[in-house]
């Protein structure tokens, strides 16, 4: 690893300081020392990625960098309990209805029992928190934790590890077909908090089970968290990620999805908040006829800034994936897509198709889409593409010509767009809490009508 | 209903193309305007719906005594004006039901009305989809999304029908159908025909007014109506083709 010149704002002693006594805040965690110090060295050779990073040219974590240090001290105690959550906050009442079967709060990064209902024992799930993990399994995750940490374009990686108090590891047993969805929802609770939580999930050969993964805040804060998922043969997973940050919160985050031979994801990721939100996906089809199905929307009114970078990697013959990302930018809000497919030489017969619609609202909203074929098979079906456009005056005309008022029309084909990637949801019982928290998030642009066009 | 057209001209793009047209239209009537290709019969439907992008240079066209040419598509909605789009639009993502629930509380809200009961609506749609033999599935579907060229014909007097216009204009309703499908919008159009509403009936072919009787026929060519006639002008027009009303003009 090459030495690079640490980027402005960045001081590593106060990094240090913050890691560090993590270990003595967290006890229950300090286990994970060696480990964030590690990531802490990594990290530090370099700090945040620039927009000289071309994976990051369009996504200044400037703003990041200056208030990261501000941003690492965890909540104190009292401020991470369920009973000051509940009387401070209405955070408690945005978690979704219909999943309570399985529900995992985290609030500040730290697991709380209180406002959680872990799986019945019989469930074919087990599932434990990093705190709660005992002596003899800390060691083999170790790894596992630090698997995406190394390289130089994971240095957000590193940096969240570099302060990972807790998080969850969910095993799903070989055959089980878990039917109750695994809700995570992470909180963020208060001033100038910052959680970095880390999400450890396998599903063992021809299971099947669902992750819900939904991000909370109620002001800035920073949110930087990595999620991994291991489907090994004929294993079935459905994954569902809910951004609702903060206007003024930053949202860093990555997920790393393996499919072994026979295993299959479908994935929706849902940006509906953040002020600053930067999502990694990526998937690695390892095993023969593995399958993906990919989702994304993303809404950036305001200001706000929302990145997806996707990146799928067909390594084995016969693999499927199929992305579909939408974005609706509004007011000053900006936009970036990056989809990315590789299809690696041994990956014959692979089928992999990318499309990226965005629906630019206003004159001062931006959006920057780049899809990426690069394929070394000669034998394979690939096609990919994007399109920023606004609403179709046509279908404008058609509703205003049927007597809805121009305002409603244009809000009704602008949710549609949107909303048939929410159904596209495997849940059905979250298509109408998750269709409101769409048009709840639209509404929002209305807001400001100085920005809107 | 009295809707009045005054010498009306038109451009498109910079382009004329409707040069002078004159038309009245009371309550109770049919009129069938028929013509060749490019005349501008579509253009003097999307000018009388208030589609953007038609400049009308000179004229009038007033509608129950208001300046038809102020009002927003949706205001033209709420008074009473439908129109059947020649090639009906898709809206991916909006549900045909609920589309037309939106429209029809729209008008409702305009008109000061609480917003129509769900059994109400449901017992409505159900009745004229029937009447249009139109499969519950379609409702549920997006509009137009994925109809055949029929289907979509058939959902624009479907929506005509539970709309209840008070002057409907059907652009080439009857194109691109099977003498079945071609029945069964006759059907729709008779069934609603009444002495409080009119038609203005574009097509091409003479056939849809051997279902629909018109009370009666324009040629419209080059920008104008040349000739006005009963029943039997359209006939005379199938025999003869277009060129002989318009030799001369
Ligand atoms: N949007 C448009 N831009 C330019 N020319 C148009 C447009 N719409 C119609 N035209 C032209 O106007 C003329 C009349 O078209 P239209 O009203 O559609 O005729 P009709 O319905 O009688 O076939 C045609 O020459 C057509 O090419
Ligand atoms: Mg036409």
């Amino acid at each position: 690893m090459s030495t690079r010149t640490p980027s402005t704002d960045f001081d590593a002693s106060l990094y240090r300081q913050a890691s560090e006594n993590l270990g003595r805040k967290f006890p229950a965690t300090d286990w994970l020392s060696p480990l964030r110090g590690k990531a802490l060295a990594r990290f530090s050779n370099g700090g945040f990625p620039t927009i000289r990073d071309e994976d990051w040219r369009y996504t200044s974590l400037k703003r990041v960098a200056r208030r990261s240090s501000a941003l690492l001290h965890p909540a104190s105690q009292q401020e991470q309990s369920a009973e000051h959550l509940i009387s401070s906050s209405d955070l408690v009442h945005r978690i979704l209805p219909g999943l309570a079967e399985i529900t995992m709060v985290f609030v500040n990064g730290m697991y709380q029992p209180d406002l959680s209902s872990a799986p019945a024992p019989d469930s074919g799930l087990i599932i434990s928190t990093l705190g709660a993990l005992k002596k003899e399994e800390q060691s083999s995750l170790l790894a596992r934790l630090e698997t995406f940490t190394g390289t130089d374009d994971c240095r957000v990686n590193a940096f969240s590890t570099a302060f990972l108090t807790d998080g969850l590891v969910i095993d799903v047993l070989a055959g089980a077909t878990v039917s109750a969805p695994v809700y995570v929802v992470f909180l963020n609770h208060g001033n100038t908090v910052g959680s970095h939580p880390r999400i450890l999930m396998r599903l063992a050969a021809n299971s099947s089970a669902s992750l819900v993964e939904h991000h909370l805040s109620e002001t800035d804060s920073l949110t930087s968290g990595i999620t991994q998922i291991e489907c090994a043969d004929h294993a079935s997973l459905t994954y569902l990620k809910l951004q609702q940050e903060h206007d003024s919160a930053f949202h860093l985050a990555s997920q790393h999805i393996s499919l072994a031979k026979d295993s299959s994801v479908q994935a929706i990721n849902l940006d509906l908040g953040a002020g600053l939100s930067r999502n990694g996906l990526t998937v690695h089809m390892n095993g023969e006829h593995a399958e993906a199905r990919l989702h994304g929307l993303f809404i950036a009114n305001g200001t706000s800034h929302i990145d997806n970078h996707t990146l799928v990697e067909h390594k084995a013959p016969n693999t499927q994936s199929s992305e579909v990302y939408r974005g609706v930018i509004d007011n000053r809000g900006r936009g970036v897509f990056n989809g990315r497919i590789v299809v690696h030489q041994k990956a014959q017969k692979t089928n992999a198709q990318l499309t990226n619609a965005n629906l630019l609202l206003s004159p001062g909203a931006e959006i920057d889409t780049k899809p990426e074929l690069e394929i070394y098979a000669d034998d394979v079906k690939c096609s990919h593409g994007s399109t920023v456009g606004r609403i179709d005056n046509n279908a404008l005309f058609y509703l205003r010509a049927r007597g809805i008022p121009e305002d409603e029309a244009k809000q009704l084909v602008i949710r549609a767009f949107g909303n048939e990637i929410v159904m596209a949801i495997p849940i059905p019982q979250l298509h109408e809490p998750v269709t409101d928290l769409l048009t709840a998030r639209l509404e929002q642009s209305d807001d400001e009508p100085g920005l809107s066009a | 209903m009295k809707l009045n057209i005054k010498d009306l001209h038109v451009s498109v793009a910079g382009t004329e193309i409707l040069k002078g047209l004159s038309l009245a239209v009371s309550s109770g009537e049919v009129h069938a305007i028929m013509g060749p290709n490019g005349s501008g019969k579509s253009t003097l439907a999307h000018v009388l719906a208030g589609r953007e992008g038609y400049e009308v240079t000179r004229g009038s066209i007033s509608y129950n005594g208001a300046d038809l040419l102020d009002m927003a598509p949706e205001e033209r909605a709420w008074a009473g004006i439908f129109l059947g789009f020649q090639y009906p639009i898709e809206i991916p993502g909006v549900n045909n039901t609920y589309f037309l629930k939106a429209a029809l509380n729209a008008k409702r809200k305009h008109l000061g009305q609480p917003e129509i009961d769900a059994i109400a609506f449901l017992k409505l749609v159900r009745e004229k989809s029937e009447l249009m033999e139109i499969d519950q599935k379609f409702l549920k579907r997006s509009v137009n999304e994925g109809f055949s060229g029929g289907e979509k014909k058939r959902n624009e007097v479907f929506q005509m029908s539970v709309l209840e216009p008070v002057l409907a204009i059907l652009d080439e309703t009857d194109s691109g159908l099977d003498i079945d499908a071609l029945k069964i919008v006759a059907n729709g159009v008779n069934t609603l025909r009444s002495d409080d509403r009119a038609f203005v009936l574009i097509t091409h072919y003479q056939r849809l007014l051997d279902y629909i009787q018109p009370d009666f026929v324009h040629v419209l060519a080059e920008g104008k109506i040349v000739r006005t006639g009963d029943k039997s002008l359209a006939l005379e027009l199938e025999d003869q083709g277009y060129d002989w009303v318009t030799t001369g003009t």
